[in-house]
């Protein structure tokens, strides 16, 4: 095909593209993410609290660390098809706690699994203190 | 083309021309295509963020449309685990699902588990079921455990490698069909 049809074309694509991609992922930090939880809860997030909350059962067959190990630095394995799963801690996976949908997609799910109810924002808040708190 | 060529030969040639650029189109075909297969576009987004990210990408065709409308419609309680998506994420699904379901099984298997169906149960007819419930594979889902291809949805024989499980027990390698 003809390269000065192309060329503009391509470019064109690129810029949509590149315009479109702020829309679907809201992006943050983990840093930002924490700010927002400690706003909504009493106190601030509580990294001894979000542990115990992470390894412990909630009346139901899983605890998080079922799943995501007891060190979150290491990558896990689904519980049910034993998938790997990358690690959580935000040392480990830069990607984690970095867009605001997924964050909040995967609290509804696992909440769900774990105590068959939505997490407090003084929960969230607690988890994320703690997995900020790991270093390798 | 001059006076004495007779009137069809530019045609012909014209003919000989499209012919090979349409074959080598073809050859190209399925080296792009997903899977292996020239007929099978990759998966949408969503499937793979939202389902691929507890299994593998299970394909469309292993199970039939009904299947697939059931399992979409109860993401919620997806085999024990809340797996929910938002309402245009599930209509997405539903949508690329049912187009690509398979076209022979139209039975839906107990409790739409492909691992139950038909075809899944006389491909695996030789894996032994310690292999099944060995630590490395867990559950029949995770086809990964022996498909090295499984996550890009190919699942050829020749690459099926069946961990062992104990020094005790030593699956034949390559019993799947």
């Amino acid at each position: 095909m003809n390269i000065r049809i192309l060329t503009p074309l391509c470019a064109a694509a690129l810029a949509a593209a590149t315009l479109m991609a702020p829309a679907s992922v809201q992006a943050a930090t983990a840093q930002e993410l924490l700010a927002q939880l400690n706003a909504q809860a009493p106190s601030p997030g509580n990294a001894g609290r979000g542990q115990t909350f992470f390894t412990s059962k909630h009346g139901k067959e899983w605890s998080c660390s079922s799943c995501h190990t007891s060190s979150p630095l290491q990558a896990g394995q689904h519980a049910a098809t034993g998938k790997t799963i990358q690690p959580l801690a935000p040392a480990a996976n830069a990607q984690r706690f970095t867009d605001t949908a997924k964050v909040e997609k995967w609290f509804r799910r696992n909440c769900n699994d774990v105590l068959a109810r939505e997490c407090t924002a003084a929960e969230k808040a607690n988890l994320l203190a703690w997995l900020m708190s790991l270093t390798p | 083309m001059d006076r004495f060529t007779p009137p069809h030969a530019s045609a012909r040639r014209r003919y000989k021309q499209v012919l090979s650029t349409v074959l080598l189109l073809l050859g190209t075909l399925p080296v792009a295509g997903y899977a292996g297969s020239a007929k099978r576009p990759p998966p949408p987004a969503a499937y793979i963020a939202e389902c691929a990210s507890c299994h593998v990408p299970f394909p469309a065709r292993m199970l039939p449309a009904a299947s697939w409308s059931a399992i979409v419609g109860t993401l919620d309680r997806h085999y024990g685990v809340d797996a929910s998506v938002d309402s245009v994420t599930a209509h997405e699904l539903t949508r690329w699902l049912t187009e690509n379901a398979s076209q022979r099984a139209t039975a839906r298997p107990p409790e739409d588990r492909l691992t139950r169906g038909t075809d899944f149960l006389r491909k695996h007819r030789d894996v032994p079921a310690s292999v099944w419930s060995g630590t490395s594979v867990k559950s029949p889902a995770n086809c990964s455990a022996c498909h090295s291809d499984g996550t890009d949805g190919a699942f050829r024989e020749r690459n099926v490698r069946i961990p062992r499980q104990t020094p005790a027990s030593s699956p034949r390698k390559g019993a799947t069909k």
